[in-house]
């Protein structure tokens, strides 16, 4: 794409679009409102700025709403809705429990492993509500102490969301902006998280060896063939997500969009199953897909006072020169990672993502830009016990266990989050450099 | 057919009591609660046992596992000073605010209707804001089953 001509001073619209986004950004991160709230009031108030002042206007901001993300995420969570009350996670949880055969440090790979390989396709959030107390009641049967497999769960859960398209939000949000297949995203984010998630898991072996230096006796007293109460709606909710996942895997050679894959299998599940549109509707978290509709419109309003534009090319000088441009996707990497790990990454995302677009109209390579936020959101967020939803379920569910020994507490999450983010986001930087040509466009 | 046939009249509970104390009274008149009245005798919420026991002696992450227990999960019972500590906490932290009760002149379908209504199994019966007794659906069903016997 040739370079446009750049914007160079900032303008009256700017100043007042600026305005409002750190207005709805600071009531979005103190928390003083919901966030939902907090986005749609923003939102609100950017189309009225817009209109005033003429840089944006309601049909505009209906276009900034990215469908894909949005649609996406909608038929995931209604597939999660499925595929809960069948009893799957349940039965793979206690499964892997007896798999491991009484060795706490398996145990804790195990279940790592399983929950990061299920938020690879589905959302991470909804596979720790639902292994947590699993954990919890599995460490007690055991006599373990369930922190560490609690915080451990929900950080390689957050990993494993990372290495996907649909693992995470922020990852949807990228690939339907940079038109990220979700191939291409596996196999440019795949490698650096397997390193990453070794290098994780075997950090939280050790720092969690005296927990885990025990040998169990006896079998855990759960059933797992009573999780499953109907195989053949299993069988179905299954092969419907199956379907779903073949379909990622070649969508853009179809021409179709994730979300339009994910409907396809949704619809199937929907009509095999008999489900209830009703109760289907009922579990979709719908104050998360209105914060991100209105976060949409917010940047597309900062977007369409040309604010971002002027900051892309600002730091289009900056990334010019090749290895410069390493140098910057570090600095992107770690930013994002330090700031996910205070603040919620999905404002964050938003807003860089048409600094990006920007910079591509400046004429620089933005592909490795790309992979470099993705990381940093997804690794960013194992930090601190309040950096991804995960980590407030994981200590929400310690605080039920009636164990003081086992409450999670912010220090103790800090102990272990910060040298595990820190060794991820170094693996991570490592690999990105080594191999920074194949992260080129 | 009148509330008044089947009302099963109970003491009251109150702050201070213990949990041992309402216990003690519910299990006295068979009875699955208790109401809980302020300094004036209103009342002004409820003391379930169903609610008690689940705040005390049950984690959730149990409840939610619960088709999937085994039965040699010993261990995880209470012992006897975790029982001793429950049934001495001050019953105040365990009242449900919202109260079912009806006056002695509601018809039994209205009872039923209440009891559905605010999901539980009794209702306390008042009037005038004094507390008279306590209705159950088991209470019901004996009254449909005396008005209605085998022939």
């Amino acid at each position: 794409m040739p370079p446009e001509i750049a914007p160079t001073e900032l303008t009256r619209d700017m100043l007042v679009a600026g305005g409002v986004l750190v207005a709805a950004y600071a009531l979005i991160f103190t928390e003083v409102l919901h966030r939902a709230t907090a986005a749609l009031l923003g939102a609100v108030l950017m189309v009225v700025a817009g209109m005033v002042f003429g840089f944006y206007d309601q049909e505009s901001a209906i276009q900034a709403i990215d469908g894909n993300t949005m649609v996406l995420l909608l038929a995931m969570m209604m597939m999660i809705a499925i595929l809960r009350p069948t009893g799957a996670f349940e039965y793979a949880a206690v499964r892997i429990t007896k798999l491991a055969r009484g060795d706490a440090r398996v145990l804790l790979v195990y279940l790592t492993l399983a929950v990061s390989l299920i938020s690879m396709i589905l959302d991470n959030v909804t596979t720790i509500i639902i292994f947590a107390p699993l954990t919890v009641l599995i460490t007690r049967l055991l006599k373990l102490n369930p922190m560490p497999f609690l915080i451990a769960e929900a950080m390689m859960s957050n990993i494993g969301g990372a290495a996907t398209l649909v693992g995470d939000p922020p990852n949807i949000m990228i690939g339907s902006a940079a038109n990220i297949d979700f191939t291409r995203f596996l196999v440019h984010m795949g490698p650096p998280i397997a390193v990453v998630w070794i290098g994780t898991v075997a950090l939280l072996l050790f720092l969690f060896r005296d927990h885990l230096r025990v040998r169990l006796s006896g079998e855990v007293e759960l059933d797992e063939r009573k999780a499953i109460k109907d195989p053949a709606a299993l069988a179905m909710a299954l092969g419907s997500l199956a379907l779903i996942v073949v379909l990622f895997f070649v969508h853009h050679k179809l021409h179709l969009y994730p979300a339009f894959v994910a409907l396809v299998g949704l619809v199937l599940a929907m009509l095999l199953l008999r489900s209830q549109p009703d109760r289907l509707f009922a579990e979709v978290h719908w104050s998360v897909l209105i914060f991100f509709a209105a976060l949409f419109v917010i940047v597309g309003g900062v977007e369409g006072s040309g604010l971002l534009d002027l900051v892309g090319w600002q730091l289009a000088d900056m990334a010019r020169d090749p290895e410069k441009l390493l140098l910057a996707c570090l600095a992107l990497m770690w930013v994002a990672a330090m700031l996910s790990a205070v603040v919620d990454n999905i404002p964050f995302t938003v807003a860089m993502i048409p600094i990006i677009v920007g910079l591509e109209k400046a004429g620089l390579d933005i592909a490795p830009l790309w992979w470099a936020l993705a990381i940093g959101v997804g690794l960013g967020g194992n930090g601190t016990h309040i950096g991804a939803t995960a980590n407030i379920i994981a200590v929400s569910e310690s605080e039920k266990t009636g164990d003081p020994r086992g409450r999670i507490t912010p220090v103790a999450w800090l102990r272990v989050g910060i040298p595990t983010m820190v060794v991820s986001l170094v693996l991570a930087s490592a690999v990105y450099a080594l191999f920074f040509d194949y992260f080129l466009g | 057919m009148h509330l008044l046939d089947i009302v099963v009249p109970t003491d009251t509970a109150a702050a201070g009591m213990t949990v041992r104390e309402v216990f003690t009274e519910c299990a006295e008149r068979n009875v699955p609660g208790l109401p809980y009245v302020d300094e004036r005798g209103k009342v002004v919420g409820r003391v379930s046992i169903r609610h008690t026991l689940k705040m005390t002696c049950i984690p959730e992450y149990m409840v939610k596992a619960a088709h999937l227990l085994g039965d040699a999960i010993d261990h995880l019972a209470l012992r006897d000073d975790e029982i001793q500590l429950i049934l001495d906490l001050p019953i105040d932290e365990f009242v449900l605010e919202d109260v079912a009760h009806l006056s002695a002149a509601s018809p039994i379908v209205k009872a039923l209707s209440v009891m559905e209504y605010y999901n539980t199994g009794y209702v306390f019966l008042c009037d005038d804001e004094r507390y008279r007794g306590i209705v159950t659906r088991m209470g019901i069903a004996r009254l449909l089953l005396k008005r209605s016997p085998v022939i």
